[in-house]
């Protein structure tokens, strides 16, 4: 099947009932999204299908022929990070880091329809993610932080 | 018996008109945004084998009026409902109940049809379809028909529907009157209910109740007590009709007395 | 970690104020962009998957084991169980923290199941998926026996004394005021949300595991012992954990399985351990029952605290919850005795999990004082205060730092405590019934064994190794900053090498110990290779200073200057090259307190105040955790960014203690029963009310050289008292058993 992840297309050699998570992982080696549960109630292995968040341990990889996809390796570069990114760092808001990049790319959902979101706002988006370190305050300070920062530099 | 997911055998419609045909040749089940059956698909608890995806289906992905009757087709999910100014007027207590459905990433998965077809005790938007009188649309190849929800369940997710059968969307007719919503859980967020209620005041009212039987029901005996009586009179009748049980979620104790009071709730705030 | 090194394009501050400033953790940027490798993440060549075959019986024997179909499916390479792998061997008693773990009993060792989901044979497969298939075609007979996960503990045997003084029992009969009451803290499960996981490959009889590890070095002594091979060729590796709290620390079955399947398979393997496994076979915090006895005088002064209590443990191991760690020093009673004893049932074996004894304990003890505040119609901070001791009257030793009543009192005026209405749901805002509720804390500091190697390179770059692991905390930044403060070398410079059994000694990461431990041995060893450094620069061929002294010359910013002198210097690295070294190397040492000096002349812990508002809404049974202070004595904060994050995410979890959490056990089957993330609760980010955390930042001098104590624990420790006062003063239903259900407020 061909899948475009990260705006790449690959061509993947994954059976039609392969979930998106298994291709990403297994098949293509993009390990910075995680599994935590298998069962959509963590968000570690939440990516971006067209721009909206998903558990890609409940979605089928076949039925994302037609979309884009992005997963943390696509939300900025190592020598570039995403606003979000760097305001994660400088807010602090992660710990041991194995939930880090569902919640960026929850968070990225969220800004890219809600430039100006409240922090009620922040923590509904959130809140399919869970975080076990429980840094929750200071992911709602960073993803404001972060919008406050898109917004000064469109 | 469990299965294994490489045992599984997966094929995809293009169009509904496919998908029915398949459906007419082979049992099959169908998948759409996959939020409930990948979860009995990966824990190896669904005895299907054979699965029809029909995620791509874009003629079912609508939201429209049509001759006054809101039509919410199969594949709209709960972030569409949200985002939706047809929802917004005709059926806001599906907001209410769509905001509160899991995370943001079911909400951006999961449908009404799915929602309605896995037929779930706790499914939350099942108490806005049963308490507005909505009209489930079901096709075959060559036929189709209409089937009240409050008719659709037979039992423990068990449902009308037979096996050549889709769901293709639902009809909500005209709600005049106040529309009301609760959903009671532990957890402010992903809370899996321990009570909902939806509830409709016009003329009389219409009261439906979620996770505490095998399926969602309407407190008919609540309903004319509330028309004829006073409040009172339909807290008597609600306990006759209200028998829920005790389970890891919650006791039958609770249930019965926060949906009373929800039900009084509804009934003054609505007033 | 060398790749956060010199690429944090955020980075800090050019001179960044090293200790006690904010700096953003060191390994930030790999973990936001998903280049963070955790243990899920390896994938070697010709890699197999494995998957355990869980037990469907809670006690009773294995019958047989049929595994022909399983091994006839696609892609399965085999089947392994008790007939066809070579033995595991139990370990020697442990000796330090060395040879731990919990679950003694090696896999497959017998046919007997003692609790469901204990692992009676394991699928190996070219992908995941076939593994997983094989695994659920494997078919085991038992011949089931009555099996026991009853929540009514009872004693297996006589309560035996762990403290006692005066005559407790002769004093509660006639004190004025009496709290006689049980608490009760239920099963809970870690669940950090990476899964365990194994990835094992074995070369010429050497295995390399990759590990989901709290404590490596350990990790290497278990499997050596068990797998029956030098401690030389075991070599584990844990660069970044998704977390532990605890549940990491010993190894499991699941790694000793996979280091014995490659081994039977020659190719490395890879297991990872499924979310409802994570309830059955890696341990958690076991149910307590603690029966609480307070005797006081009118006036408050307490006269006896009786204190004993059960935990439940599984059949074969005596995991003992020692929540009587904080109950002989936290108040001044004359007459006290604490007793324990462990109750067994068909449960998986129980570990050690966030402040293990100490967060159950104190929430029973806290409690008691909150309902002893009641009785005596007195407010629950002055409870405290007429009760605070002079010394650990346990020991009779001087406390080396403690700041309880201090905490307490800013604490206090940070929550607006003088604001409180004392009578239950006296308090209301907009239809909303308040509850306010407090309670104190505490943690034992110590420091255990470590070493240390610092090395100073021609880049004038600095490289500190230990083979201790971050689970989350900061110990990658921690190191960081000890090194960059003691070389003067900007910390982007420092390139923090841990989790590695290769590297010197370190702490396992556990206990809070990590900072404490860490912090005497990496500072000897960076002094050790300053001093190397200077000695080069001062004598041997070509010194950049000749003639000078070592003690005239001091380490800045990457530069040795002399002191007092405007010059800029020499770098570090010319002074290398002009010797004709490649790098000054240094090494260090810290000594454990246990049994040591320190231990022997002082009491050392940590103490906090914990503040909770709760709101309830009675109508729609609605119960929320609304607001929370926390003010923590825990020493000198290095780190002060970090430690904070440390203690609100202890909160958010207390959160989650004292409404959520409960693994519960089906009484038919014996099987957890709620053993997913949906139905076992965790807080999520909806559930965090704002934290206002506070640090007295007491340097404790006793502990190290720094003053600092570690934070991992404190935070969660009288979180759920003072929440499950909160909800008394809303209610007026005090809850004994945690956690708080919704249901149980009904009749509030």
């Amino acid at each position: 099947m061909r899948l475009t992840i990260n705006g790449v297309p690959r061509d993947v050699p994954a059976g039609d009932h392969e979930t998106l998570l298994a291709v990403i992982r297994e098949r293509l080696q993009l390990t910075g999204t995680k599994e935590g549960c298998a069962r959509g109630e963590c968000g570690a292995c939440t990516v971006l299908i067209d721009g909206r968040a998903a558990y890609s341990c409940l979605t089928l990889a076949a039925g994302c022929a037609d979309s884009a996809v992005t997963t943390i390796e696509g939300l900025g570069r190592a020598d570039a990070l995403h606003p979000l990114q760097q305001a994660f760092i400088e807010q602090d808001a992660l710990q041991c880091g194995f939930c880090t990049p569902g919640q960026l790319l929850a968070a990225a959902a969220l800004i890219a329809r809600t430039p100006r979101p409240s922090e009620d706002d922040v923590r509904v988006a959130l809140s399919g993610n869970l975080c076990r370190c429980g840094t929750y305050p200071k992911l709602v300070r960073a993803v404001m932080q972060a919008a406050e920062m898109m917004r000064a530099e469109p | 018996m469990k299965t294994a997911l490489s045992t599984l055998e997966m094929r995809r419609a293009t169009s509904v008109a496919e998908a029915l045909e398949i459906l007419r040749d082979e049992p099959r089940m169908p998948i759409a945004g996959a939020t409930d059956v990948y979860v009995g698909l990966n824990f190896g608890t669904l005895p299907e084998l054979r699965y029809l995806d029909i995620w791509a289906l874009d003629e079912l992905r609508t939201i429209t009026v049509n001759e006054d009757v809101l039509v919410l087709g199969a594949l709209a999910t709960y972030t569409m409902m949200v985002a939706s100014a047809l929802v917004q007027e005709r059926l806001p207590m599906m907001i209410e109940a769509a905001r509160q459905v899991g995370g943001p990433q079911i909400q951006n998965r999961g449908t009404i049809g799915g929602n309605i077809a896995n037929g779930s005790p706790a499914g939350d938007s099942l108490p806005v379809l049963a308490a507005c009188d909505a009209v489930v649309v079901l096709q075959s190849a060559g036929a189709e028909r209409r089937v009240k929800f409050t008719e659709f369940y037979t039992g423990y997710r068990k449902t009308v529907m037979r096996r050549d059968e889709l769901v293709v969307a639902v009809e909500v007719p005209r709600v005049s009157g106040r529309q009301w919503f609760r959903k009671v859980g532990t957890r402010a967020a992903q809370a899996i209910s321990k009570v909902v209620v939806a509830g409709v005041r016009g003329e009389g009212a219409r009261i439906a109740v979620g996770s505490i039987a095998p399926t969602v029901i309407r407190l008919t005996a609540t309903e004319r007590a509330l028309a004829t009586g006073s409040l009172d009179e339909a807290m008597v009748a609600l306990r006759g009709e209200v028998n829920p049980i005790d389970d890891i979620r919650s006791t039958a104790d609770y249930r019965k007395r926060v949906t009373e009071n929800l039900v009084r709730r509804f009934w003054t705030e609505t007033a | 970690m060398s790749a956060a090194r010199g690429s944090n394009p955020v980075g800090a501050p050019e001179t960044p104020k090293v200790l006690g400033g904010k700096l953003p953790r060191i390994d930030g940027p790999l973990k936001v962009t998903g280049r963070a490798v955790y243990t899920s993440d390896i994938a070697l060549p010709g890699m197999l998957f494995a998957i355990p075959v869980r037990s469907t019986i809670a006690r009773g024997r294995i019958v047989s084991i049929d595994a022909n179909a399983a091994r006839k499916l696609p892609g399965v390479k085999a089947v392994y169980h008790r007939g066809n792998i070579k033995a595991f061997f139990r370990t020697a008693p442990p000796k330090g923290f060395s040879g731990l773990i919990d679950e003694k009993r090696p896999p497959f060792e017998d046919d007997e199941v003692r609790y469901y989901g204990q692992y009676v044979a394991v699928a190996v497969a070219q992908t995941m998926e076939q593994a997983k298939a094989a695994a659920d075609a494997v078919r085991v007979q038992y011949a089931a026996a009555a099996h026991n996960v009853g929540k009514q503990l009872g004693a297996d045997k006589p309560m035996k004394v762990e403290s006692e003084r005066g005559d407790a029992d002769k004093a509660f009969a006639s004190a004025p005021v009496k709290v006689d009451q049980v608490y009760i803290t239920p099963t809970e499960v870690h669940n950090p949300i990476e899964l365990h996981a194994t990835v094992a490959s074995w070369e010429k009889g050497h295995v390399t595991l990759y590990e989901t590890s709290q404590a490596i070095l350990n990790h290497q002594d278990v499997l050596h012992q068990m797998l029956g091979v030098p401690v030389e060729n075991v070599r584990v590796i844990t660069h970044f954990l998704g977390s532990g709290f605890g549940g990491k620390l010993w190894p499991w079955t699941h790694s000793i399985l996979a280091a014995g399947v490659a081994r039977e398979v020659g190719a490395p393997v890879k297991l990872v351990v499924s979310r409802q496994s994570m309830f059955e076979a890696v341990g958690h915090r076991p149910r307590t029952q603690q029966h609480f006895r307070l005797g006081a005088t009118p006036e408050g002064k307490l006269v006896s605290l009786s204190h004993e209590y059960l935990n439940q443990t599984s059949e074969l191991d005596d995991y003992k919850e020692d929540c009587g760690e904080a109950t002989p020093f936290m108040y001044s009673v004359p007459n006290l005795r604490v007793a324990s004893a462990l109750s067994r049932g068909n449960i998986g074996t129980p570990t050690a999990m966030r402040g293990p004894g100490a967060v159950p304990g104190l929430f029973a003890m806290e409690s008691a004082m909150d309902e002893l505040a009641i009785a005596l119609k007195m407010d629950p901070i002055e409870l405290r205060k007429r009760n605070e001791p002079t010394q650990d009257e346990s020991n009779k030793l001087p406390f080396s730092s403690r700041h309880l009543l201090e905490c307490m009192q800013v604490g206090a005026e940070k929550f607006g405590w003088a604001q409180r209405d004392p009578a239950v749901g006296a308090m209301k805002r907009d239809g909303l019934t308040i509850g306010w509720g407090v309670a104190a804390c505490s943690w034992g500091a110590m420091r255990s064994d470590a070493q240390a190697s610092v090395e100073i390179t021609r880049e004038g770059t600095a490289i500190v190794k230990t083979a201790t692991q971050d689970v989350g905390t900061g110990t990658y930044t921690v190191l960081a900053i000890i090194v960059a403060e003691a070389t003067g070398i900007a910390i982007d410079r420092v390139d923090v090498q841990l989790g590695d059994t290769r590297l010197p000694m370190g702490p396992i990461s556990g206990g809070s110990w990590v900072t404490a431990s860490v912090i005497p041995a990496v500072s000897n060893a960076a002094r050790d290779a300053v001093k190397a450094l200077l000695g080069m620069a001062t004598s041997g061929p070509n010194p950049a200073f000749k003639g000078a002294k070592p003690e005239d010359l001091q380490l800045v910013d990457g530069r040795v200057k002399r002191k007092g002198e405007a010059s800029s210097g020499v770098a570090l690295g010319d002074v290398l090259a002009r010797a004709n070294v490649r790098s000054a190397i240094g090494h260090g040492k810290s000594a454990t307190t246990m049994g040591g000096a320190e231990s022997r002349k002082y009491s050392l812990h940590s103490y906090g105040a914990q503040f909770a508002e709760v709101t309830w809404h009675p109508q729609t049974a609605r119960l929320r955790v609304s607001r929370f202070t926390s003010v923590i004595d825990a020493g000198r904060m290095l780190n002060p960014k970090p430690a904070r994050n440390q203690i609100e995410g202890a909160v958010v979890m207390g959160i989650g203690m004292a409404l959520l959490e409960e693994s519960r056990y089906d009484q038919r089957y014996g099987a957890p029963i709620n053993s997913n993330l949906a139905d076992y609760m965790v807080s999520t980010n909806a559930d965090a009310p704002p934290i206002d955390v506070t640090f007295l930042d007491y340097p404790d001098l006793v502990l190290n050289e720094m003053g600092a104590r570690g934070v991992g624990e404190i935070g969660l420790a009288g979180t759920a008292a003072a929440i499950t006062a909160a909800v008394y003063h809303a209610t007026g239903v005090r809850v004994r058993e945690l956690p708080v259900r919704i249901e149980d407020l009904l009749g509030a």
